[in-house]
Order: C-alpha cells, then structure tokens, then sequence
C-alpha cells in the first residue's frame, strides 16, 4: 500500500509540475496580465481593471473577429471531417498493395510544414507565375489573373480551402483507425442479410464510428479556431481583416501595437468564446 | 512543389500549362545550401525536435498511466479525459505570450531547448490522449500476475507495460515530431538570433532579407517537407495502430 503511495506520487508529481509549468503558469499569467496595461517592452505597468475587456468587446472589430472565427473554423472542420471520412470509406474498402500507398499520399499533405504549405498554395495561385492561374486565363474562365489573396470575398475561402487540404489526412487516420474497430462479423453478418453496401454504412458502421465522428469534429474546430500559423502565413489577418481571427489579433497587438497587457486580454476572450462550442458539444453527446 | 525547384526561372515565367520540361537544374539548392545558414537551421530544428520527443513522452507516459490504472482509487484522477479536451483547447498563442516572458526570466528565451518545451505544449494533449486510451486497453490481470510473483510496481512499468506499449509509444513520438516539424509559431515568439532559427523561420528571413525568386523558395520548401514526408511514410504502420489501440479503448 505504502509503496503503491509513494509510486503514484513519484510518477504524478514531476509530470503534473512540468504541465503546471507549460500549461497553468502561462495561463495565470496572462489572466493577471490582461488587467494591465503592460507594454511588451517595458517592465512597468498599473492595474486597470477590466478595462482591456470592456475595450476589446465594445469594439466593431470584434463582432468581426467571431463572425470570422466562426466562419473559418466551423466550415474547415466540417469539411475536413466529411472529407476525411470519405477517404477513410474508400481506403477501408480497397486493399492490397494500392491501398497502401494510397493512405501515404492522402496523408502527405499532413506531413508539410505549415511554412511550405503556404509557399506551395502562394506559388500555384500566384497571378504571375502560378500555374492556376495560367490555366484560368488559358480557358477564359477571367480575362486577367485573380489574386486570390488581395481580395477579401476570395481570402477566407482559399484559406478555408487550403487549411482543409492540410488537415482532412487526421481526420482520415482517425476514421480509418476507428472502421478498423468496427467487428468484422457485424459486417459480415449484415451482408449476408441481403444489406447493400449503403445499408451496412447506416446500420452497422455509422451507429458504431459515430461518436468519434463528433469528437474529431469538434476536436478540429478547436484545433481551427486556436491556429495561427496558416493564415498568419497566408495573408496575416488581411486584406482589411478579412481574415482576421484571434490568434492573429492577439499576436498584432503584441508584437506589432506592443500592448501586451490588451493582448492577454483577447486571448482571454477567445479561450472563453471556444467554451461555448465545448458546452454545445457536451450538451450533443451527453443526450446521445 | 519539387518540380519548380528544379526548373530554370525563365521556364518559370514563361508559365507552364502542363507541368513538363526539359530542362532541369539543381543550382536554386545549390544556393539555398551554400549561400545561407540553413544547414545550421535545419540542425537546429531536428535538435528541438528530438528534445521535444524526449520531454513529451515521459511526461505523458506518467500522467497516463496513474491516471488509467488509479482512477478507482483516487477519485481526482477521474476529471483527466475532459482535462486532457481542456488542454486541446488552450490556443497556443494564449501560452506563448506569457512563455516569452517566463523564459525571459528564467534565461531560457532565444535558447533551443526553451523552443522545445514550448512545443511540447502541442503535442501534450493528443499524446496524453492517445497513451490514455492504448493504457486503458491493457488488461489489468497481466500486472496482477507480475504482482503474484513478486514483481515491484517499477518492474511492472519498466519490464511489463512499457514493452508493450511500443507501438502507441512510437505513435506518440511521430506525432510529437510532425507536430514540432510543422510549428511556425512558438519559433516565431521565442527565438531571435540567427543562428538559433529553425528552418520555418529562417524560410521567413529569406523571403524578408533576399529578393529570391520561387525556384529558390521551393527548393527550400522541398527540403524542410522532406524529413516530415520520409518519417510520416515509414511510420504511418506505427502512428494507425496507435490510434486504432486507442479508440478500441475510449469507446
């Protein structure tokens, strides 16, 4: 008993201070810091209350900043799921050795670094040297090249576009790894019923996946909402904002404005803005 | 991406309706290599990483563990799934203001192995996870046999569940690479010298400080995707099982 103690406390305590180190500290850090108006260079600052709260939330940029958020990381997490799970459904139904390489293509675009990624998409949409565009003027679809990334109708979805072609391989590998649990003889056995192929989706794989179907969905629209280097990269919250979502603005305000303590602010805000989906989707599974 | 680092930037201009030439040259690498510090970035990247690996799976492997295997004694240990969903939430930006300044006092800001702490906090959640649910789905009599002949909770750890945890540890240290491979952000926030760049950065100073043209641009975005590319290939085996244990076990 003694020595089960001591092993427990043994193995918890340097794990849980390290997390309280990278996780808890920062995050007491920046709610204290949000009540100050903290520069980012200087080490002098006064409490002003929630003055930065009030500030950011009455402003027009934030009603933007949600509806923006909202839009990117709902539409590219739906998305990717659908997609991913399309791709899973094909993988799983294919085997042999085209099954193989397939999955490792599907999954390369997950491997690229966010940094070529960007270069990649930047380069094929380029209006001077980008081959989409060539193609696009070749068939006369527009008379002259678009540039994707100057024009705030066309920023959010090519970013939309583009975050979902990184990320639809994990929810594939997810969806695929959880068909991999669905019993084979319940499959079988339906089959043999008579079920046509769509049936045994419905019936048989559908109720078996589907709760790990809503937690990969929810698990990319937080991982969306909270992703700064992709747009960062892209278009860096522009053309006027059109693109703007929190992480960006937190990081404008720090390291562009230089107020820090506004900053943490914000970042606050955001983290309680994505308690309102978590709460959306304790609510959708406690009722399953 | 890799074709148009291999091609002569006239080609380039000129446009190309179907990707297919000739021509085919090797100097934008040759450039890339020789003309910048980016052998020294690329060094430093696969330094945060192997660091990275090594912080994230004790940490996670600990923490799983006493919280699948004690959960019925000590009640706590039960609030660590929706925990583990909390810290999956967390963006990071919200972290990385305030590590910046942590590891201004600590003197850790602008060193590699700061960056590599500061990583782990990506990768924590979904190791935390994926350990979790592999942990949950080793049946609890194999110890209980150990325990029989007179084994330590040590040597169970060490001699029983960690040999067989080899697959969804590998899972873990994969994802914790790609993951850290990938990341742009926290290598923007706490580093600032040169020579300590990662590749993702030191890509940012060449388009800031050198008029470089694409061919470069993608011969240097084709070499920072290739170590990702190779690892996610040889172990996709390894990072699909892992996952397959681990929703055996949450379901």
């Amino acid at each position: 008993m003694r020595e089960e103690k001591k092993f427990v406390i043994s193995l918890l305590i340097p794990s849980l201070f390290f997390l309280s180190f990278v996780e808890f500290a920062p995050l007491g850090y920046a709610a204290f810091y949000s009540l100050t108006d903290r520069l980012i260079f200087s080490t002098e600052f006064n409490l002003i209350g929630f003055e930065n709260y009030v500030k950011f939330l009455g402003s027009e940029r934030f009603v933007r900043i949600v509806l923006n958020a909202f839009e990117y990381g709902l539409t590219s997490a739906i998305l990717q799921t659908l997609i991913g799970l399309g791709f899973a459904l094909l993988l799983y139904n294919t085997s042999g050795k085209l099954a193989t390489s397939m999955k490792c293509v599907l999954f390369l675009p997950y491997a690229i670094p966010y940094i070529s990624v960007s270069l990649l998409w930047k380069f094929l949409l380029d209006p001077v040297y980008g081959p989409l565009n060539k193609w696009i003027v070749y068939l006369g679809l527009s008379k002259s090249p678009i540039l994707f990334f100057s024009y705030p109708n066309t920023a959010m979805p090519v970013c939309i576009f583009i975050t979902t072609w990184m990320f639809f391989p994990f929810a594939m590998i997810i969806f695929y790894a959880a068909l991999k649990t669905v019993p084979r003889d319940l499959v079988e056995a339906a089959k043999i019923d008579g079920a046509t192929s769509t049936q045994v989706f419905k019936y048989v794989t559908w109720p078996w996946i589907k709760r790990i179907f809503y937690i990969t969905l929810f698990l990319r629209l937080l991982f969306n909402f909270g992703k700064f280097d992709l747009i960062w990269l892209l278009t860096q919250g522009g053309p006027i904002g059109a693109t703007e979502i929190f992480p960006i603005v937190t990081w404008l305000t720090a390291f562009s404005e230089y107020r820090y303590g506004e900053a943490c602010a914000i970042a606050i805000i955001a983290l309680w803005v994505l308690i309102i989906p978590l709460l959306l989707f304790i609510y959708v599974t406690r009722r399953e | 991406m890799f074709f148009s680092s291999v091609v002569p930037d006239a080609v380039l201009l000129k446009g190309f309706l179907i990707p297919f030439t000739t021509q085919v040259i090797l100097s934008h690498y040759d450039v890339v290599l020789s003309k910048t510090l980016f052998t020294q970035w690329y060094l430093n990247s696969l330094t945060v990483a192997t660091l990275c690996i090594l912080i994230n799976i004790p940490v996670s492997v600990m923490i799983a563990y006493v919280a699948t295997r004690f959960s019925r004694k000590y009640m706590f240990l039960r609030i660590f799934g929706p925990f583990s969903l909390f810290l999956y939430m967390i963006p990071s930006i919200v972290l990385a203001l305030p590590l910046a300044l942590i590891f201004g006092y600590l003197k850790a800001f602008d060193t590699l192995i700061g960056l590599a702490i500061a990583d782990s906090t990506f990768a924590l959640p979904l190791s935390l996870w994926l350990l979790w649910g592999h942990f949950s789905n080793i049946p609890p009599e194999i110890e209980e046999a150990a325990f029989v002949d007179g084994a330590s909770r040590w040597q169970v750890l060490f001699r029983i569940i960690l040999p067989l945890s080899r697959p969804a540890v590998s899972a873990v240290a994969i994802f914790t690479f790609i993951t850290v491979w990938l990341d742009y952000m926290f290598a923007l926030t706490l580093i600032r010298s040169e020579v300590r760049y990662p590749v993702s950065i030191g890509m940012n100073w060449l388009i800031r400080e050198y008029s470089f043209t694409w061919g470069h641009l993608m011969a240097a975005a084709t070499l920072i995707a290739i170590p990702s590319i190779i690892i996610s290939v040889l172990a996709f085996k390894y990072l699909l099982y892992g996952f397959e244990m681990t929703l055996k076990g949450t379901r």
